[in-house]
């Protein structure tokens, strides 16, 4: 008989352990499955939450070894083949407050997602009597983002989040947000545009985590990128983080390179990257991450040109000004 | 691998780098925005000023379905009032966000058929006549209106080339009128609904289970509720109560496409607070479902060429419906899985027995292109892939359309000033003995908003009840969790569940007969006596799911004790009840609503005659 262990984290509103649960090893079973049968088999007292069982309600997300997964939708043959072990790591899904084992609170999640703004704003010319109007095309444009199911799964890894939270919001917010701010049948998408602009909109760091563990295949980053895009269009333009993609964009536009040294100063102004790096550059120094004069010849010159540099700048600009 | 590197692998190794540059951002420290992030939910009127006093509201709404979610925008559009929604789980994880087919309402345009009386009569006909006829006739009249309101809310529906909400087409409907999102309607009203509700400033009562109904002097004063949270037992006194907890499908456990939220907590706490439970015997059964677990296999598998198998590998339809095999309607296609089953011609025994669908010689391309999420169901539930091999299937209960006594169909009241019901736990009647495809969506947005209205007008205008009442009933379940979940020994109640499935699902599934029927009610019986004694396994306080799960457990025999009871003296066959003893409908002596109440343990039935208003009873043919 082949046994898979589960090895729960465990918690009792007060006590935090973790317990290892062995049961028989069943090709049928999804990692939901084998929960529920560990709950009816072993033990009533674990936790977990789940409802539709079949990958829309958004229930039962859950971490095995690290990285969060819809249970319900996850074959446990796939799990394990993936990690080549008959033992697993169960735990609740990160960045979330734990209530008791693998259940966690949605509370402050909820009223964070109320600053999207959620909800449509209609453009004046539809009303609640006669409905709106959209082309199959404009609906296309947000049919994605409105796959959300609130299962907390583009959250539990963000490595943003796990880092500071209080500028920052969970990655399906802003794909709230994007979702009104892309609709044809909106007033005004910027107005969710510019609340998220206040809350962190430019403090994403690109780990990508939300867009890989995404069970529904969204991707919170790019709506993350597609707001910012329009804050830029509308001349918002403002702050450190225009200011670091505008440097970006200027750095590939001269010379097809990024130059480190002249991006700190660009995005932050050149007395807060004196006086706020200090620390930061001079362990880079220390390290031999950097070397003294090379950053002085940079920052003074800047890279070379690559090679193929017309062909990039076009690119830029066709992208930039649509010609 | 070694026990360090067990949560470790390359892929994390990025994450720790780069969790490690988060703590440098590279934006550099910036003042912390103030975020709105209020703890939770528990701003109730009084439970802000810090005394364990009772909470309490203008409007609670228990249930955030779709009815529950329009139900509450509703109530505060009425300006000035506290309103408040319960859920027993995270807000959006009903049954609603499962619909996929699409929600009905007639919608005007150039060149348009369709009408709201050929709605109104087709709803009927579903009905089995079941359905009263008023109630009807408003019914998709608010059914056009709601479908262009949560447009205008934001409700993404797939567009016609004009730009116009396109329209499917459903069983049962003469006209294409089910406006519909891609294969998600439900999750896409659902979340456009919450959605609205967040930005409408509606509060959340997140992780509540409700328990009870508190009644004086026959005036619903609020609702007991345990904080799943904490474990505390709290009386919430409301000036009126929304009942929107949704459907008692999960009678029938494993064998139900609905969600194991679907335990009817709501109506049978209506039930004990002295209301009827209307019509309980009318469930109805759709013909696919995955053998383990009963998850939905949507028509459209048989649509695009499916054959139905049974173990002497015959397409057994030939014997049901020779001229349109597998495409014949639902019940009959039901029946016939059951008969195959019931005479030795399907695979397995007990609550797992099945009939196969085969798909293979559709061809891999199709499946993988027309038929990609019944594939997906197949290898999750069942380990199978459709391109290979049939998949087992058996009939699933999937609605019902009995419920709460809603005695008042344009403001959902029920008989008890105070307390209102919508949605699927809500009984008006639109749905009769049958409910037509995408007609339940269309009715949880109708009577959420209807409620909604009505019950903030009643609110508005009366007192906020004092909570004697409640606190008995409180007390009371305090006890309750005490005692039952100190039992170390007895049967553990999981098993009584499971009992209680395969009793009903033999006894007053598919096919019902007297005798059948007459055992269903004494093995309930017998069950529901032994659930007392019955084992929880957890004592705990905080978020302790096996007790939450055990009131659950008795709620639904509770609900199950009164639908046979209702099926047994129904002797004839209506809609999704079927009389093996009585094949006919029975109009002379049957056309009329069962009421089941609750008088002390016993249950009592009694008979309201059906409204009629333009559509003369006649039977029904497709
Ligand atoms: C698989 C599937 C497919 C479907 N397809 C369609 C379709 O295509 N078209 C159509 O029209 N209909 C369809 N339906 C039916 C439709 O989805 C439901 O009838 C409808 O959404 C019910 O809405 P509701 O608001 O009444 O209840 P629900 O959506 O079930 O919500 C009930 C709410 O009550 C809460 N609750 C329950 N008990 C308690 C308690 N004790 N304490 C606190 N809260 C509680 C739950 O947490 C939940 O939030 C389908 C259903 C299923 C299952
Ligand atoms: S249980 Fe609903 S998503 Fe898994």
């Amino acid at each position: 008989m082949r046994t898979i262990t589960f090895d729960i984290d465990r918690f009792d509103g007060t006590r935090s352990w973790t317990q290892s649960y062995a049961f028989e090893y069943d090709p049928t079973l999804t990692v939901l499955g084998s929960l529920i049968r560990i709950k009816e088999q072993q033990d009533p007292s674990l936790n977990f939450t789940a409802s539709c069982r079949c990958a829309i309600c958004g229930s039962c997300a859950v971490r095995v070894n690290g990285n969060a997964v819809l249970a319900c939708d996850t074959r446990l043959d796939t799990v394990l083949k993936q990690w080549g072990a008959d033992t697993l790591h169960i735990s609740p899904i990160g960045n979330f407050k734990v209530i008791s084992d693998l259940v966690v609170d949605w509370g402050d999640k909820i009223e964070r997602l109320r600053s999207a703004k959620p909800g449509l704003k209609a453009k004046k010319e539809f009303s609640a009597d006669s409905g709106c109007q959209q082309s199959p095309a404009d609906f296309a444009k947000i049919q994605k983002q409105w796959d959300c199911i609130l299962c907390g799964s583009c959250a539990s890894e963000c490595n943003k989040l796990t880092d500071n939270d209080r500028d920052f919001l969970e990655p399906f917010v802003y794909t709230h947000a994007n979702r009104y701010a892309q609709d044809s049948r909106s007033a005004d998408g910027m107005v969710h545009v510019k609340e998220m602009v206040k809350q962190g909109l430019w403090k994403c760091l690109h780990c990508m985590e939300c867009v890989t563990k995404c069970p529904k295949q969204i991707a919170p980053a790019a709506d993350i990128a597609a707001m910012r895009a329009m804050a830029f269009a509308a001349g918002n333009t403002d702050g450190k983080g225009p200011r670091h993609a505008e440097a970006f964009r200027t750095d590939l536009e001269n010379t097809g390179r990024l130059n480190e040294v002249r991006l700190v100063p660009r995005t932050e102004g050149l007395i807060d990257a004196a006086t706020g790096r200090m620390g930061f550059t001079y362990r880079m120094l220390k390290h031999g991450k950097l070397g003294a004069l090379e950053a002085a010849e940079l920052y003074l010159t800047d890279n070379k040109p690559i090679e193929g540099i017309d062909g990039l700048r076009k690119i830029i600009r066709y992208e930039r000004d649509g010609k | 691998m070694s026990e360090d590197n067990k949560d470790d692998t390359s892929s994390l190794s990025r994450r720790t780098f780069i969790g490690a540059c988060a703590a440098v951002p590279l934006t550099g420290a910036v003042a912390d925005l103030a975020m709105a992030s209020t703890a939770d939910g528990t701003q109730g009127a009084a439970a802000s000023s810090g005394a364990p006093s009772t909470m309490s509201f203008d409007v609670l709404v228990v249930g955030s379905g779709g009815s529950g979610l329009r139900a509450a925008v509703y109530a505060m559009r009425a300006g000035n009032l506290s309103v408040a929604v319960v859920s027993k789980t995270m807000p959006t994880r009903s049954a609603t966000c499962m619909a996929e087919g699409g929600i009905n309402g007639v919608i005007s345009y150039p060149g348009q058929k369709d009408s709201l009386d050929s709605h109104a009569f087709d709803t009927v006909k579903g009905s089995d006549y079941l359905g009263d006829q008023d109630c009807i006739d408003f019914f998709v009249e608010k059914a056009s209106e709601a479908v262009r309101e949560t447009d205008f809310w934001g409700t993404p529906y797939s567009r016609a080339k004009d730009g116009r909400i396109d329209q499917r087409f459903m069983a049962g409907h003469q006209f294409p009128r089910t406006n519909y999102s891609a294969d998600k309607t439900g999750h896409a009203l659902l979340h456009s609904n919450f959605d609205y509700a967040l930005g409408a400033g509606v509060k959340f009562l997140i992780d509540y289970q409700l328990l009870d109904v508190g009644v004086e002097d026959g005036v619903c004063t609020g609702v007991v509720m345990r904080n799943l949270k904490t474990g505390e037992i709290v009386p919430v006194r409301a000036r009126a109560v929304i009942m929107a907890t949704g459907g008692y499908t999960r009678i029938f456990w494993t064998r139900t496409s609905t969600p194991f939220i679907a335990t009817g907590d709501g109506t049978a706490a209506a039930l004990r607070a002295g209301l009827p439970f209307k019509d309980p015997e009318m469930i109805q059964f759709h013909p696919t479902g995955v053998a383990h677990g009963g998850v939905l296999i949507t028509e459209a598998a048989r649509g695009e060429g499916g054959y139905l198998l049974n173990n002497k590998g015959e397409r057994f339809m030939q014997r049901y419906a020779p001229g349109k095999m597998e495409l014949a309607p639902r019940d009959i296609t039901a029946r016939a899985i059951e008969t195959e089953i019931a005479e030795g011609r399907g695979f397995g025994e007990g609550m797992t027995a099945y009939v196969l669908i085969d798909l293979r010689h559709l061809g891999r391309e199709k499946i993988i292109e027309r038929l990609p999420q019944i594939r997906h169901v197949g290898l999750m539930f069942e380990n199978i892939d459709l391109i290979d091999q049939p998949l087992p299937i058996r009939s699933t209960a999937h609605y019902s359309m009995g419920g709460i006594d809603v005695i008042n169909f344009h403001t959902m009241e029920t008989a008890m000033p105070g307390l209102f019901a919508c949605g699927e736990c809500g009984c008006e009647s639109i749905h009769g003995a049958n409910r037509l495809g995408g007609n339940s969506l269309a009715a949880a947005m109708v009577t959420g908003k209807e409620a909604g209205i009505a019950a903030a007008a009643y609110a508005a205008k009366a007192q906020m009840p004092d909570d004697k009442a409640l606190q008995r009933l409180a007390d009371q379940w305090r006890d309750h969790f005490r005692e039952n979940t100190a039992r170390t020994k007895g049967t553990p109640f999981t098993e009584i569940r499971d009992r209680m499935a395969q009793v009903l699902w033999d006894g007053m599934g598919i096919y019902r007969t007297e005798k059948g029927l007459a055992a269903t009610v004494e093995a309930l019986r017998d069950l529901h006596a032994e659930y007392r004694t019955a084992s929880i396994g957890n004592a705990g306080q905080v978020y302790n799911s096996a007790y939450t799960h055990y009131i659950e457990v008795g709620n639904l025999l509770t609900l199950a004790r009164c639908a046979a009871l209702a099926a047994l003296d129904r002797r004839e066959s209506r809609g999704a009840h079927t009389r093996v003893d009585y094949p006919k409908r029975n109009d002379k002596d049957y056309l009329h609503h069962n009421l089941v109440s609750l008088k002390g343990d016993e249950l009592v039935l009694n008979q309201r005659p059906v409204t009629i208003v333009r559509f003369k009873p006649e039977e029904r043919n497709y």
